[in-house]
């Protein structure tokens, strides 16, 4: 599904990844862990094609980033599931309007916006703010939403980037389990943290832990993948 | 409840697992996406223009408001201006005689030539004696020369006495008509990069407090299309209900200013009327230069 080969990419005078090669399979479990700045959001940005690999190649389901047209990008990013670690979200709308955007965005009936978005309300326990407007929210509300967008139009693949940040236990294992039953559903997943402690007793057991280390400038050797930390 | 459930009944071919007995929220119908409603996306630009307007759209808007005011009561003055100065273009042909049959005749073959707008026939009452003469109102396109060779000819005519044409003032007249008619166009051409700066400000002011709201819906895979639409239909219906509103308040002032003021000192330069095609001209403008320029602003972003 996603396919990693040699990848390069320098930012400013720093290289974050010299020779990077990765494959996630199709509904793989990922948990890629590493320090602050050692490139987990950068390889985000470039899944969501908002950045380019310097060198190498990096295809998400048959599309290289590389080589992507501006047309074809929107496209890419319906295929994903995106959630960030600071929840981006359309402030001025309600909760249920933020959830609906994939949907009607990919021009979905109303129907059937109406019933899955109702669905997934309930699931995540949002039904009481359905149309609370979200800058009104909490922290970890504002993330639950983030969560639920991300999920609702059953993408193929699901990306977080550390989406557990500063959230409580409680918040973060019902974002895990909805997390968890996206993959048990066939998509693929990938997770980026600082540390998996959070995770670790949450995520489900076929996940695989990749360790990235933190990189320091031009030195290429400490910016692969621990290929070994996988559990 | 097991959560594997729950996702399931977010799947479309399980549409029958959600329970009836349960609330069901309706999702408001959204202004972007493929299957987006125009009607959605007009109120939602009708909102966000005059329900919540920002501190910056509502002055644009206010400053839109003049410009037909100003752009009929300028354009009139010109066109006002330019009538007095074709008007003082006058050459009077004194005949020889009192005949006016002749005169008449003469007066016909003036009035019919393509250098004359109009020639009118007039007895003149001299101190000594009665004579006929003819006031000949030369077209505007004539220049120096050419009003110095129908002096020449009418002079050389056998039934003319005199032709008195002031040759400096005629002259001085097609130089004020002819700047006049510049200025007229720089008036309009100044009102329409006026109008198009006014729609390119409010874009551009406007589009940062879109910004975020753009990225999101970047992110989540939303086209340029599907960005461009709201742009051009917010800044269509805002040159448009701007213009009509100033529309009726440059009527109001036309009709009111009478009343208010000595018109002895206005009445050449306000319009007795009020020019509908101009100002269905002038909106049409502003709403082109709305989209065009939404659309180079679209290419920029």
């Amino acid at each position: 599904m996603i396919h990693i080969h040699e990848l390069q990419k320098t930012v400013g005078n720093r290289t974050l990844f010299s020779d990077l090669t990765l494959f996630l399979p199709k509904a793989s479990y990922t948990l890629l862990c590493g320090e602050k700045e050692s490139g987990k959001t950068t390889l985000v940005r470039m899944l969501m094609a908002y950045e380019k690999p310097d060198k190498g190649t990096l295809t998400v389901d048959g599309i290289d980033i590389g080589s992507i047209p501006d047309s074809r990008i929107p496209y890419l990013r319906r295929q994903i599931g995106f959630i960030a670690e600071t929840p981006t979200l359309l402030e001025d709308r309600s909760v249920i309007e933020n959830i609906a955007i994939p949907l009607q965005l990919a021009g979905f009936d109303q129907d059937v916006i109406t019933q899955r978005t109702n669905a997934l309300l309930e699931t995540t326990g949002l039904g009481k703010e359905t149309n609370t407007q979200v800058r009104t929210l909490t922290d970890k509300t504002r993330q639950l939403v983030s969560v639920a967008r991300a999920v609702i139009h059953k993408p193929p693949i699901v990306v977080a980037d550390e989406p557990l940040h500063s959230l409580d236990d409680e918040t973060a294992g019902l974002i895990v389990k909805l997390l968890n039953e996206t993959n048990s559903l066939g998509a693929t997943l990938l997770i980026t943290c600082r540390t998996n402690t959070q995770l670790s007793g949450l995520v489900s057991s076929n996940a695989r832990t990749l360790k990235i280390k933190a990189g320091s400038s031009n030195n290429n050797e400490h910016n692969k993948p621990d290929q070994e930390g996988i559990t | 409840m097991n959560i594997i459930n729950l996702i399931r009944k977010v799947l479309p071919n399980n549409r029958t697992a959600i329970s009836s007995d349960k609330t069901e929220h309706s999702v408001p119908v959204a202004h972007y996406g493929e299957n987006a409603s125009r009607i959605a996306l007009i109120k939602h630009c009708l909102t966000s223009l005059f329900c919540k307007p920002p501190k910056i759209t509502a002055l644009i808007l206010a400053l839109t408001l003049t410009i037909p005011t100003g752009i009929i009561i300028v354009s009139s003055g010109f066109i006002s201006a330019e009538k007095n100065l074709l008007d003082s273009r006058q050459v009077t042909v004194f005949l020889t005689g009192n005949n006016s049959s002749e005169a008449s005749q003469l007066s016909e073959i003036l009035a019919d030539s393509r250098h004359i707008t109009s020639a009118e026939l007039r007895p003149v009452d001299l101190l000594d004696k009665k004579v006929m003469a003819i006031d000949i109102q030369p077209a505007a396109t004539l220049d120096r020369a050419q009003l110095q060779f129908i002096v020449d000819e009418l002079t050389s005519h056998t039934s003319v006495d005199y032709v008195a044409a002031d040759q400096l003032w005629l002259e001085r007249n097609v130089e004020a008509i002819e700047a006049t008619r510049k200025l007229r166009l720089i008036s309009i051409a100044l009102a329409a990069l006026f109008t198009a700066a006014i729609v390119y400000l409010l874009v551009r002011f406007d589009l940062p407090r879109q910004k975020s709201d753009h990225s999101v819906l970047l992110q989540m895979g939303a086209s340029r299309r599907t960005m461009l639409k709201p742009l051009l239909m917010r800044s269509i219906l805002l040159t448009f209900t701007a213009c009509v509103i100033g529309t009726l308040l440059a009527s109001g002032i036309i009709a009111a200013l009478p009343h208010l003021v000595d018109m002895s000192t206005y009445k050449e330069i306000l319009p007795r009327s009020f020019p509908v095609t101009r100002i269905v001209s002038l909106i049409f403008l502003a709403i082109m230069s709305g989209y065009v320029t939404v659309r180079l602003l679209a290419k920029q972003e």
